[in-house]
């Protein structure tokens, strides 16, 4: 212990006699450990850390692959989708759970304190907190008692985080009567503190029973139907069930409940498929991360992104190795006298990794005071950008845990090998003979190149990466959308949530569109209610009376409602026929306008002008004419592929919930944000606008992961280039002092400035070819592995890797000029001197 | 041997060191003549200032005060890059410590001088080839010369310095770090080349090989204070 404490002691003396070099190692150390504990901070609230509720290993999700009919609600994998008599069936029937929860997300709109706010709500089954093990912070949570009566519970339980955001905590909140989508709900309680629900990303403000999902829901969930799917599942196994045991399990009760359905099921099956809907099995997934839609969204962008800031940690490593490998040099003398006083290897050894890991201790704490600084920066951007709710700035235990363990492993890796190559050599070699040092020196400046070459071989890995995904950046933002983003701006409403019906809100559409014309400033209004570019889509197959033959899967086109003027205002171009004008109301004849790539798949080589068609397929009348055409839009996600599409006017819609407003003005659009929620308060003060933005903000932030992805690789392989650069710096200045007085033979010989140079550029064009060698076909790997995130651009791209060894050859460049620019002015006879 | 031409002629060469505020004269009113074919050796004690004036006569440094003529040119006041284009071309090195560079074949150190006057690589071949034939180092070519002894070292470094027929060899030491064999053969390598045309100028603190230069200088103190000559030589 006494020695370990002179290791430290002795430690802080030696770096804090070399300020230089111990600032150095612990800023490249800082920045390697900061970097990671931001990255690895964000990955562990979205894909690693596990439900906030009791023992989340013992959870399971449902899933039921296979044949469906009917109507399926699903914003993930539709093979999550059950229905209310199916999960009714599963609970009570089964003896591997001790308990199956249901719940389906719907959005509210709560009227509090005399104004209306949107909310996230949740209708949940009665067990969802006892099988979730939640208690109630205030109140009480929903028991087997509110899963009775269908539309007798009109209770609410407020997660902790709305009650104490919307009402600042306050206790009185118990059996007061909210207003939620026009319904008069009493508060019965308030989930405890922390519990963020089951899907990461997507926070719950409140519950309700699911025997209140009519009042609730907005798009017909029912609780009678077997071919209405719409609810997730999810259950606890019982204390000693496996996996595998509660699989089988569950799948003895649901053949028997399958074919309950069956008879329900109203398509014309043949009776192969209805084979296959009988064969149906439930499979489980882990529920411990709880939903995994956030995790399969982003996962592969935050594992790639951890990827390339490792490989930054990596490369600061391999510089602070490097830096003590020339120190370790320089103190060849001081090992050999501490081994001719009789210190072992390993003491020595010791020795160095307590300087090591000082310096390391160093650079972590400095590194985790940026990480949370980044975080402060990222998370805000992440949450507000891409949506996912819950993210938190604060370094939680596991991320602290993940610092310190980087920091220690920092410490081992880059101290141990200099370490063990420094204490190598013989005492007498050192000191009695300086030609012996310079051999050993010529062995430690070997091992200093292979280890440039392998921050250069890590540096273009990342550069490439960085590249691949700045010319997807560009891509997608340089790319025809279709339609013109400048000087719109966007805002929603949802009358459906404060009780309006279809006519009600087409009434109030049409009154708010006419309002928004006349404000001065304003050009032009349209509405359409499937928002553009917010990754929302709504889609049904068709029948074209006169139409191709066409495969199931091709028959689907997606549609939109939209009012006159929606296209003038988007910009997007009309082709052919006419826009929608006031006339095509809703007892209007039903006309449509169709997109090309409708036109092309349905109606090719017909004049689609006058054709007629019917949503749905079967035996409809196809009674929809129609009556133009327009260009592509880019309708889902900027990178989504062009799809075939319909727009219908919003007036002949069958059911209407929502409204997504687009007005091009004549000003800057933000000027006109305020005035439309005037506008909206005029008609119905009770109304909340929500998502007020420019279209080129949407445009943004549908392209926010690609820019994420592109701004971070970009920043982790500016940072990888400069520490590569200060590596290779490094071992150049080394170099030049090692082999002064061969340059000093050489310029004796007449070697001139030039020559000199060239020198030094060899050595440093050896480490970056290996390097380069070595990269090239890991990059590949890399960009192949990520090749889903990337758009309009391929993982072998060659501009990309060329880019990438121009790079690299220019900081190679950079760095070693001042080492060579010393090496020219080496004087041969100093040099000679050392003789 | 009046007739010979001058290849070097020092008058009032001083070489002044200045450290911190301490002034070292290390050279004081040289005036050296040497004429071409000449073998000179310059002895003294160590520290007198002899590898001083044969770095100053290498155009490795330069004179503080004096003038300096190599084959008839002042190069005393010379650029650097002039000074490294004449060293290449007219002067060859021989030095104590051989000064071979460690990762190059015995071949590759020999061509070293001619790589660096753009020689092409056919007529690089050939001289390195007669080069080293001269010193009987033909058949080491490839080796490298932690593989060579000492003796054998300095073979090499002798090649190197005659490959590129320089007008003058200045060799420092040459057998400062040989046994007394080893020693005598390179002296005997300097005599065969001095006998063959070479001029020759050798720094030594061992009167034993001085005794192989028809002429010596004796410096002092950084003066010249005696000379032993045969018959022709003027100082």
């Amino acid at each position: 212990m006494q020695n370990l404490w002179k290791d430290i002691t002795f430690g802080l003396r030696m770096l804090a006699k070399s300020p230089g070099f111990t600032a150095i190692a612990v800023i490249t150390l800082a920045l390697g450990i900061g970097a990671n504990t931001a990255i690895f901070s964000l990955m562990n609230q979205v894909l690693l850390k596990r439900l906030p509720v009791k023992s989340p290993d013992e959870l399971v999700i449902l899933l039921a692959p296979g044949p469906q009919t009917g109507h399926v609600s699903s914003d993930g994998d539709s093979a999550e989708s059950f229905s209310y008599p199916m999960y009714k069936g599963l609970r009570d029937r089964n003896s591997v759970f001790s308990g199956i929860l249901a719940r389906y997300r719907f959005e509210a709109s709560v009227a509090s304190h005399g104004q209306t706010d949107r909310a996230s709500g949740e209708v949940v089954s009665g067990n969802y907190f006892e099988v979730l093990g939640v208690r109630a912070a205030l109140g009480r949570v929903f028991s087997q008692d509110d899963d009775r009566v269908p539309g007798a519970q009109p209770v609410v339980v407020l997660s902790h985080s709305y009650w104490t955001r919307h009402f600042g905590g306050d206790p009185s909140v118990l059996n007061k009567v909210l207003l939620i989508n026009n319904v008069e709900m009493t508060v019965v309680g308030v989930s405890q503190s922390g519990f963020t629900g089951v899907q990461v990303g997507k926070i719950p403000d409140l519950f309700v029973p699911m025997m209140m999902t009519q009042q609730m829901t907005q798009h017909g969930e029912t609780l009678d139907k077997w071919n209405d799917y719409w609810m997730t599942l999810l259950a606890r196994r019982k204390p000693g069930i496996s996996e595998q045991q509660a699989e089988a399990g569950i799948n003895a009760v649901y053949r028997p409940l399958l074919e309950e359905q069956l008879p329900q099921i109203k398509s014309a099956w043949n009776e192969d498929k209805r084979q296959k809907f009988l064969n149906k099995k439930i499979t489980l997934s882990s529920g411990a991360h709880g939903r995994t839609i956030a995790q399969d969204g982003s996962g592969e962008q935050l594992i790639t992104l951890f990827v390339m800031v490792a490989l930054v940690l990596l490369i600061a490593c391999t510089n602070v190795a490097n830096l003590l490998l020339a120190r370790g040099a320089s103190r060849q003398r001081e090992f050999a006298i501490r081994t001719a006083m009789g210190a072992s290897r390993g003491r020595m050894i010791r020795q160095l990794l307590a300087e090591s890991l000082l310096c390391a201790f160093g650079g972590g704490a400095l590194g985790i005071l940026l990480g949370t600084w980044l975080m402060r920066i990222l998370t805000p951007i992440v949450v507000a950008s891409a949506g996912v709710q819950g993210l938190t700035e604060k370094l939680d235990p596991n991320v602290l845990t993940f610092a310190i363990g980087v920091t220690v492993l920092c410490g081992i890796f880059f101290g141990l090998i200099p370490a063990w190559r420094v204490t190598r050599l013989g005492v007498s070699d050192v000191i009695k003979d300086q030609g012996s040092t310079a051999s050993a020196s010529a062995s430690h400046v070997g091992f200093r190149k292979v280890l440039v070459a392998g921050q250069v071989a890590f540096t273009m890995l990342l550069l490439a990466g960085a590249g691949l995904f700045m010319r997807s950046l560009w891509n997608l933002r340089n790319q025809d959308l279709g339609l013109k983003t400048d000087n719109v701006i966007t805002f929603s409403i949802q009358p459906s949530l404060n009780g309006y019906d279809t006519p009600r809100s087409i009434a109030l559409f049409d009154q708010l569109r006419a309002r928004l014309a006349a404000l001065p400033g304003v050009r032009s209004v349209g509405t359409g209610d499937v928002p553009t570019l917010s990754g929302d889509d709504e889609g049904s197959n068709i029948t074209v009376e006169g139409g191709p033959q066409l495969a199931e899967e091709l028959q689907d086109v997606d549609h939109d409602g939209v009012s006159p003027g929606y296209f003038a205002t988007l910009g997007i171009p009309l082709l052919s026929g006419r826009e929608f004008t006031e006339a095509d109301g809703t007892a209007a004849p039903k006309v449509a306008i169709a997109s090309e790539a409708m036109v092309k798949r349905f109606l090719p080589g017909r004049n689609p002008l006058g054709a007629h068609f019917a949503f749905g397929g079967g035996k409809v009348k196809p009674d929809i004419e129609i009556v133009g055409v327009v260009k592509d839009v880019k309708q889902e996600h900027v990178s989504s592929a062009i799809q075939p599409y319909l727009y219908v006017p919003y007036a002949q819609r069958p059911k209407l919930t929502g409204m997504t407003f687009y007005v091009r003005s004549t000003q800057d659009p933000l000027l006109l944000g305020s005035t439309f929620e005037k506008a909206v308060r005029e008609l119905d003060a009770n109304l909340p606008v929500y998502d007020v933005k420019t279209m080129e903000r949407v445009v943004e932030e549908d392209l926010f992961s690609a820019r994420m992805v592109a701004v971070l690789s970009a920043s982790f392989a500016g940072l990888a280039a400069l520490l590569a650069a200060l590596g290779i710096y490094g071992v150049l200045a080394y170099v030049v002092v090692q082999r002064t007085r061969e340059i000093g033979i050489r310029m004796a010989l007449g070697a001139v400035a030039g020559q000199v140079r060239l020198l030094i550029v060899k050595e440093v064009g050896s480490m970056v070819l290996i390097g380069v060698a070595v990269g090239l076909p890991l990059a590949y790997g890399l960009a192949r592995f990520s090749e889903s995130l990337l758009y309009g651009v391929h993982a072998g791209d060659p501009a990309v890797y060329l880019s990438g060894l121009g790079f690299i050859g220019l900081i190679a460049l950079a760095a070693c000029l001042v080492p060579a620019r010393r090496a020219t002015r080496v004087d041969p006879l100093v040099a000679l001197r050392y003789q | 041997m009046s007739d010979t031409p001058t290849l070097i002629k020092m008058e009032g060469v001083k070489k002044v060191f200045y450290t911190d505020e301490v002034e070292t004269h290390a050279l004081s009113e040289i005036h050296l003549e040497i004429k071409k074919g000449t073998y000179i050796s310059i002895a003294g004690p160590s520290g007198c200032g002899k590898s001083t004036l044969l770095s100053i006569l290498g155009l490795l440094d330069s004179p503080t005060d004096g003038s300096y003529m190599l084959n008839g040119q002042p190069v005393g006041k010379l650029t650097i890059s002039e000074r490294t284009r004449i060293r290449n071309r007219e002067i060859g090195f021989i030095f104590q410590a051989f000064n071979l560079i460690g990762d190059l074949t015995v071949y590759e150190n020999v061509e070293l001088p001619l790589t660096y006057r753009g020689t092409s690589a056919s007529e690089r071949k050939q001289k390195v080839q007669n080069a080293l034939e001269r010193v009987g180092m033909a058949h080491r070519l490839r080796h490298y010369p932690s593989q060579l002894s000492g003796g054998q070292q300095q073979r090499v470094a002798v090649a190197r310095a005659l490959v590129g027929d320089p007008l003058i060899l200045m060799a420092d030491e040459p057998t400062g770090n040989l046994d007394s064999k080893n020693g005598e053969a390179v002296m005997e390598l300097l005599r065969d080349l001095h006998r063959n045309g070479a001029t020759v100028c050798m720094v030594t603190h061992d009167q034993r090989y001085a005794n192989f230069a028809e002429r010596t200088i004796h410096l002092f103190d950084g003066r010249i204070v005696e000379e032993t000559k045969e018959a022709g030589v003027t100082a």
